[in-house]
């Protein structure tokens, strides 16, 4: 089975190379557990204004540099196409600022080599013992609030809705290929995935503060994160199956 | 209708049909796009020369005035347009994002073979 890191990085200079030494790492000192499995990565770099761009190609990291910056979603999405084109069986997306920890990858690829989930979120909430970081105050109770609209609307309970800790099988890949919001994607997805009726699985994994750069919802603590969610969400919620 | 609002309206319809077709003449507009902006006009200058007929219509339509039964038609008809300019946007965002990712996907790997 092939499974490709998504990694996007926007800005990302001080931790990108880091982030993909911790891979590399964990490819060598995890072979046997790897066995069945090529673990490749793939930088998009979202048209970075610092030296993202050079650090990964002095360093002949594999990346995909966008030629105008897209946003999270573009960046992701664009992933997920090269993801498709190389017929990859499973993608995972994992963030370049080091708040992912790639010892927790298997938890989240295994129920889905299982083919016991289609899509598998990487959840710091599930249990609390699992993160060493759990964020903020104020963004837990704006995941919650999310949470909650997300099981209003699809009866199903995700907790960490805003993870961008994911993995998803060929099917998803193709779906997002074909389409994935550009703006806030995460819990967006996670209601139209559940409306496709895609079998969604939390698991619980580690997560760090960043290393560096900065989060792609800066703006969580304004109501208009909030806003923007909510209408996304409710306006999927009317979605039919054949959208 | 009064004849000062006419003679305005016959104005206003005749200055725009003819920036418009300046527009696609000039390369600026494409007729694809502007073939409701010229109804529009055309319409305009029917409905000033012929004030019996938006009389007509708003009585049939059940308004008090003519003037209301023109500005519901007008709301409506640019309520119309910025839906559908806003659909066009959305296309045309979405191409230019996918536009950007094929080609920044082709360039990436044309680079790491030429590095080769």
């Amino acid at each position: 089975m092939k499974v490709l890191l998504i990694i996007p990085a926007y800005n990302e200079e001080a931790s990108i190379l880091e982030t993909i030494e911790s891979i590399e790492n964990f490819k060598k000192e995890n072979k046997q557990l790897l066995h069945s499995l090529t673990l490749d990565y793939i930088v998009i770099n979202d048209g970075s204004t610092d030296r993202t761009k050079q650090i990964l190609k002095n360093h002949n990291k594999a990346a995909v540099h966008l030629i105008q910056n897209l946003g999270i979603g573009g960046a992701v999405q664009t992933g997920y196409k090269y993801a498709f084109e190389h017929d990859y069986d499973i993608a995972v997306q994992f963030d370049g600022d080091g708040q992912h920890d790639i010892n927790s990858l298997l938890e989240i690829v295994q129920p889905i080599i299982d083919n016991k989930a289609d899509f598998c979120i990487g959840s710091r909430f599930i249990d609390s013992t699992s993160s060493g970081f759990q964020t903020t105050y104020m963004r837990r109770l704006g995941i919650r609030i999310i949470s909650m609209l997300i099981k209003l609307v699809t009866k199903e309970k995700i907790y960490d809705v805003t993870s961008g800790y994911r993995a998803a099988n060929k099917n998803i890949i193709k779906m997002f290929c074909s389409r994935y919001p550009v703006e806030y994607p995460e819990p967006e997805t996670i209601v139209h995935l559940i409306k496709k009726k895609v079998r969604v699985k939390e698991c619980p994994v580690n997560m760090k503060e960043r290393m560096g750069g900065q989060s792609s919802i800066h703006s969580f603590k304004s109501v208009k994160y909030m806003i923007e969610v909510g209408g996304a969400i409710l306006i999927a919620a009317f979605m039919k199956e054949g959208d | 209708m009064t004849t000062i609002f006419r003679i305005e309206m016959f104005i206003v319809a005749i200055a725009f049909f003819i920036f418009v077709v300046r527009s696609i003449n000039q390369n600026k507009l494409t007729l694809k796009r502007s073939t409701s902006l010229l109804v529009l006009s055309l319409g305009l200058v029917i409905f000033s020369l012929f004030p019996k007929l938006p009389e007509a219509l708003s009585i049939f339509f059940g308004f008090e005035t003519t003037s209301n039964f023109l500005y519901f038609c007008a709301i409506i008809f640019l309520l119309a347009f910025s839906i559908f300019q806003s659909v066009l946007m959305s296309t045309q965002e979405e191409k230019i994002k996918n536009l950007i990712q094929e080609i920044s996907i082709i360039k990436s790997e044309k680079e790491k073979e030429n590095n080769r």
